[in-house]
């Protein structure tokens, strides 16, 4: 199976008066197809591996393939094309214009790359199904649900078929059931159309419908686990983790079942 | 910390947030100080045109304090609601309703204060530039500068009555929001701008009564077109955006879908903005059009004719002392001259209700030989030669052109026409259509007519050619035609007051000059408006569009996060910018074409269009200043939240 993602020795130094050290050293592999999840406690460093990959900032050192591709090696103006078309983000507050509906906040990316009409159409159709969104694409995001706005998000993120969905905190803002909801879409798309996925989050239920989960602590890999057969054993395995990570479990997220 | 104290450290500490709302009061001020110590200056009323200018610059001041009562409302409605979150902070703190009101007031009246006494002293220093230019414009010799008592207390009590005005408007805008609301501030979503297909069929309807009603009623007709403006702006726009929208196969493409939805909501925010910016911008646009028309007009009457001075005989005993009084003025000077006598009577159409002037073919060759146009060759009985005068005005054709066969009603003459002749300049001497015809009938037509009615009697006319004078282009200030012919003008008056004299003498370079000069205060007037309005409704537009950055910024960050390339929000943005800054101008240069053309008519004025286009290229090449400026500024802060 091909490399999707590949960062090696990647350290990121923000310099000033206080030099402060947020990444060192990650080692990252994500293969075709794979569903990778990003743990860790607060100001661990998991947004700015995040970054990193999303080609938002540049490394101090080291390097990200997307694809087998370097993305920091490009000119800015080649850069926003690049995250176009090689990446699909889903963020925690959805990021979706009030100015436009669902169906056009879907297709922007496509208009963006001037893709005929007939072919945008043909994609919403099929993502908006997919999803279960059809019947919402002529409201307003206003007009929706939280869970509806996410995934309307991911159906954004999803319709240029990018290589790689970046996914940070997409239930961060979300009740229970919708998160659920959200997880089982991003599974769903996982399983079907092999999408590879990776999710940085703080939701311990969130992680557990990853293949594997990467822990990050003060910057640094701290552990890596592997889903087993049952969902509700990995997510006891992760919780497990993150208290033995972090000690003060408080500092996690609540656990929602 | 008192509360006084609070609020002026709010102003202090805040103060490049308030800074352009200050600097805009100021400005506003100053303009409306400057104004209203020209109004008040003791020398204005002294001079010839003194009234009519007063009551122009009188207008203007209120056209200038509507504008700044409305700005001053405007600033502080978008500067209240930047500061929503700020006010929920404090209610939640536990500051009281009134308390808050207090500080929001106590603020205004300190900004308030501040630009009144900034604005009066820039007015002041202003005031001597201002002062030296226009009188310069007016053609007087030199204003003197004055202790402006009047115009200092005019204008303190006129904005310090704005200032409490709007504060307390104010107080009601701010009493109505939850603290809730208060705390979201501007984060919540904005819902989808609504239009009435009912409203703008009536906003339609408004624009149509407007224009019919321009030749019959123009205060109705201002009315109307300004309300129809009006609906054009919140709902005609919205509509038409909406409509758009619907074409997915132009919407669907490139960054038109990020625009376009964009400014369907930024028209809407800025509708009444805009409104006001294009009524502001068609009336300057109007007058200085206006303006420019009547001179150009005035320049082509000046042009087309001939006849430097000319003697209208009424009386016969006086006009021996009229011509020598022309003679002696002219060979004073040294200046040769030809003088031709002509007869002519004035008729009245049978067939439609023209009036002609009839002139013996004899006399019209004569004529037209010395101005050089075409002459008439030999006419019999009951025949006629039709000429058309050259001057732009009458260039409409009247309902008779057509006609062949003529009847005077005066002489009951039966004419035909047998030919019609259209010279470069007007070679009649009375300046309006002239039939020919032949020297025996018009004797017979005069036996015929000396026992009519004293007012049929055949006039004469004494024109003065002089080739020194006689050069195509219009004299400038002191040239000899101009100043020998205001002197006649005035002698010609004091005789007729006197009773000396009946006739008139009329001087084409004093009349021109005259007309030039009762409208060079209006130009100066109109020009010196339309330069501090167009400034400040683009520093309206700019304080909107800055008010609305900080929500852009984030919108186009979370675009550029999933790949919006900078040279793409540049596109969107700038579409967006200019839609606000042009759309007005277009309305407005097309409301001007419309009105000047129905209207030209009934003030005489020849052609407006190349004026219109002359004063609208003015005004787009301002605005693109402007918008050049505002946009490089918008987008370079937009492209520093691109990631």
């Amino acid at each position: 199976m091909t490399d999707i993602l590949k960062v090696t020795g990647l350290s990121k130094v923000y310099p000033g008066k206080v030099t402060t050290r947020a990444l060192t050293n990650i080692q990252l592999t994500i293969k075709q197809g794979e569903f990778v999840g990003i743990m860790g406690p607060s100001g661990s460093g998991k947004t700015t591996l995040l970054n990193m990959v999303s080609t938002i900032d540049a490394p101090s050192s080291g390097e990200v393939l997307i694809n087998g591709q370097n993305p920091h090696k490009l000119k800015k103006k080649e850069l926003a094309g690049f995250r176009r078309r090689q990446l699909g983000f889903v963020f925690q507050d959805f990021n979706l214009l009030d100015t436009l509906t669902v169906a056009e906040n879907i297709v922007l990316p496509l208009t963006l790359d001037r893709v005929k009409l007939p072919d945008i159409e043909a994609r919403l159709t099929r993502i908006a199904d997919k999803l279960g969104i059809t019947d919402i694409l002529t409201k307003r995001t206003y007009e929706i649900s939280g869970g509806q706005r996410q995934r309307a998000a991911i159906a954004r993120a999803i319709i240029p078929s990018p290589s790689l969905l970046l996914a940070d905190e997409p239930t961060g803002s979300l009740d229970s059931a919708s998160s659920r909801n959200v997880m089982e879409t991003l599974e769903k798309l996982n399983v079907a159309d092999r999408v590879t996925m990776m999710l940085v989050t703080h939701d311990p239920q969130a992680a557990s419908y990853c293949h594997r989960v990467v822990f990050i602590k003060d910057g640094e890999l701290s552990g890596e686990i592997h889903r087993g057969e049952s969902r509700q054993a990995f997510f006891q395995k992760i919780i497990e983790m993150l208290s033995f990570l972090g000690g003060n479990a408080h500092e996690l997220s609540s656990i929602r079942v | 910390m008192s509360f006084p104290q609070f609020a002026f450290n709010n102003v202090k500490r805040n103060a490049r947030a308030y800074f352009a709302y200050y600097l805009s009061s100021s400005f506003m001020v100053m303009v409306f100080f400057t104004y209203a110590l020209f109004i008040f200056h003791p020398d204005i009323n002294k001079t010839e045109l003194g009234h009519t200018t007063m009551l122009v610059m009188l207008i203007m001041e209120y056209i200038i304090y509507i504008f700044s009562f409305l700005f001053v409302l405007y600033s502080i409605g978008a500067f209240l609601k930047a500061r929503n979150k700020e006010f929920g902070i404090l209610t939640i703190l536990g500051a009281e309703q009134g308390q808050i009101s207090r500080l929001v007031f106590i603020e205004n009246m300190i900004i308030g204060a501040s630009s009144i006494v900034t604005g009066i002293l820039s007015g002041l220093i202003l005031s001597k530039l201002f002062l030296l230019l226009s009188a310069k414009v007016v053609g007087m010799e030199k204003l003197g500068l004055y202790l402006p008592v009047k115009a200092l207390l005019l204008t303190v009590a006129a904005f310090a009555l704005l200032f409490i005005a709007i504060s307390a408007f104010t107080l009601i805008l701010i009493r109505r929001n939850h603290v809730l609301h208060l705390l979201q501030g501007s984060s919540r979503p904005k819902t989808e701008p609504k239009a009435s297909i009912l409203i703008s069929l009536f906003g339609i309807a408004l624009l149509a009564a407007g224009y019919m009603s321009l030749r019959a009623n123009l205060v109705l007709a201002a009315v109307t077109g300004i309300a129809g403006t009006y609906f054009f702006f919140t709902q005609i726009t919205v509509l038409v955006m909406r409509l758009l929208k619907r074409s997915r196969r132009w919407v669907w493409k490139g960054t038109n879908l990020i625009w376009i939805s964009e400014m369907a909501y930024k028209m809407k925010d800025n509708a009444r903005v805009l409104f006001m910016v294009t009524v502001v911008t068609a009336i300057s646009c109007m007058s200085v059009a206006f303006v420019m028309s009547i001179n150009e007009t005035n320049k082509d009457n000046y042009r087309a004719n001939p006849y430097a001075i000319r003697l209208s005989v009424y009386n016969d005993t006086s006009v021996k002392g009229d011509l020598a009084l022309i003679d002696q003025s002219l060979s004073s000077q040294g200046i040769t001259y030809q003088t031709i006598h002509t007869e002519h009577y004035f008729s009245v159409l049978e067939e439609r209700t023209s009036t002609v002037s009839v002139m013996p073919r004899s006399m019209y060759n004569r004529l037209a030989e010395a101005v050089g146009a075409p002459k008439v060759g030999e006419l019999h009985l009951h025949q006629a030669v039709h000429v058309i005068p050259a001057t732009e005005v009458t260039r409409e054709r009247p309902d008779w052109y057509d006609l062949r066969k003529i009847t005077l009603r005066d002489t009951k003459a039966e004419l035909d026409i047998t030919g019609t002749i259209k010279p470069e300049v007007n070679v009649s001497p009375t300046v309006s259509d002239m039939l020919i015809i032949s020297d025996e009938e018009f004797q017979a037509h005069k036996k015929l007519l000396s026992s009519e009615k004293e007012s049929y009697r055949i006039q004469g006319r004494v024109v003065y050619l002089i080739p020194e004078w006689s050069t195509g282009t219009v004299p400038a200030e002191g040239d000899p035609e101009i100043s020998i012919g205001m002197k006649l003008k005035q002698e010609g008056i004091d005789r007729e007051l006197s009773g000396e004299s009946d006739n008139i003498i009329s001087a084409r370079g004093g009349d021109y000059y005259s007309l030039r000069q009762s409208f060079a205060m209006m130009s100066f007037a109109g020009i010196f408006i339309t330069a501090v309005l167009s400034i400040s409704s683009a520093s309206f537009l700019y304080f909107k569009l800055h008010h609305e950055l900080t929500q852009d910024q984030r919108m186009y960050q979370s675009m550029s996060k999933i790949g919006l390339k900078i040279q793409e929000m540049s596109r969107a943005a700038t579409l967006q910018i200019a839609a606000l800054f042009f759309v007005p101008i277009v309305v407005s240069v097309i409301q001007t074409l419309v009105v000047l053309n129905a209207v030209r008519k009934d003030f005489g004025v020849g052609e407006v269009n190349s004026s219109v286009l002359i004063a609208s290229i003015a005004f787009v090449i301002i605005q693109m200043v402007y918008f050049l400026i505002v946009r490089s500024r918008y987008v370079h802060k937009l492209k520093r939240v691109m990631v």
